[in-house]
């Protein structure tokens, strides 16, 4: 088992010693990204990456969040990972360049959409006549349609939230839809606060119908 | 004094203030201002700019206070202030008023992201004729899920806008 903090060993250091070595193992990743705090692991089998997860994505998406750890804690533990479907076919170098390519992207991109966490609306009014949408596009325009955010779109077709928002400000920039609100992220998390007690609510009930 | 809220909300125009007046035992609080907007004066010449407020004593320790959101997507600000806390929503559609439908949807889709409280889609029929739609047509037109009800109403009859309100109340009680 290798253990430490990414003070110690920078990340691009820890997955040279797997590849080098040809290691067969799962390497559990925790620390702060610029989209957060992420959680996960990467499952490496003779040295190269097969798999990898975090708390909400599966396969090339979480090795990129993962990837862009820059500070936090690392533990690999050596095991045998045959089992497990083999996700990712990228090489270790093709993942990090991935991986920063995106970070890049994501500079760009996020003074463009508001927040991930945006509501959108489709919009009727000043579409060009013609447009012409990927596949993903019209996936995205569905379910923004159904009131998903740009966060929740990326968990749901397991995609990164910079896939995701590029789509969607392209279909912004295109007028075929626009921001309408903006979801707390947390609030699926929140302890609900405790209502009215429902002595109250049938009180109500029997006031409202003497009225 | 405990006080809970009730939250009407609903596009420009939809019956708000009038479902607030029907109900309240007290004098209506409303905060109606001259409408600028030229297409608003043709509909109206007063608009609600931050709230109407009614009330509902239950008893020395409880009251219900119902509060009437602006209808205008520019005052939003004051519907997510408003929607906080509530006990439920209900979101008054004029079943004539076509045009605003787009805007009702704005509205609902506002509420279900800002709040977990019960909503319930009142379709205000102010006229009796004219181009209506039923509660099936719209809850096809707002693209409603099953768990929101639509429940018909006029607003200026008292009785009605009680069903209204017990239909959320029950609402409320089968969520908890």
């Amino acid at each position: 088992m290798l253990e430490g903090s990414l003070k110690d060993f920078t990340l691009d250091e820890v997955l040279q010693m797997i590849s080098l070595g040809e290691k067969s193992g799962r390497l559990i990743l925790k620390g702060d990204t610029p989209f957060g705090n992420r959680n996960g692991a990467i499952f490496f089998e003779n040295g190269q990456v097969k798999d990898a997860e975090t708390e909400e994505y599966a396969g090339e998406p979480a090795v990129v969040e993962l990837l862009n750890i820059k500070s936090g804690y690392f533990k690999f533990v050596a095991e045998d990972v045959s089992i497990r479907k083999r996700s990712i076919s990228k090489s270790i170098p093709d993942l990090v360049l991935l991986s920063t390519s995106k970070i890049d992207e994501w500079g760009k991109i996020k003074n463009k959409v508001s927040s991930v966490d945006t509501v959108f609306r489709l919009s009727s009014e000043g579409i060009p006549n013609q447009i012409h949408l990927s596949p993903q596009q019209w996936q995205i325009i569905s379910l923004l349609g159904n009131g998903l955010t740009i966060r929740e779109i990326a968990l749901k077709l397991n995609k990164t939230v910079i896939d995701v928002s590029k789509d969607v400000y392209a279909l912004v920039a295109l007028r075929i839809v626009r921001e309408i609100a903006e979801k707390d992220p947390n609030k699926e998390k929140i302890i609900k606060k405790k209502g009215a007690p429902r002595s109250f609510i049938m009180r109500l009930i029997e006031r409202l119908k003497r009225l | 004094m405990k006080r809970y809220k009730i939250v009407i909300s609903g596009p420009f125009a939809a019956g708000k203030t009038t479902f607030i007046k029907t109900i309240t035992e007290i004098a209506p609080i409303d905060t109606e201002a001259k409408t600028t907007a030229t297409d608003e004066s043709v509909v109206k010449d007063s608009t609600t700019v931050a709230m109407d407020f009614g009330r509902i004593s239950v008893d020395d320790e409880n009251v219900l206070h119902i509060f009437g959101t602006p209808g205008q997507f520019r005052f939003n600000y004051m519907w997510s202030i408003l929607g906080k806390d509530a006990l439920g929503i209900i979101v008054i559609v004029d079943s004539g008023a076509r045009e605003t439908f787009e805007d009702a949807k704005d509205m609902i889709n506002f509420f279900r992201v800002k709040t977990d409280a019960p909503a319930v889609i009142a379709l205000n029929h102010f006229d009796e004729k004219g181009n209506k739609v039923d509660k099936n047509e719209i809850r096809k037109i707002l693209n409603l899920p099953n768990w929101i009800p639509v429940v018909d109403c006029n607003a200026r009859d008292k009785q009605s806008v009680k069903d209204v309100l017990l239909y959320l109340l029950r609402l409320i009680l089968s969520r908890d």
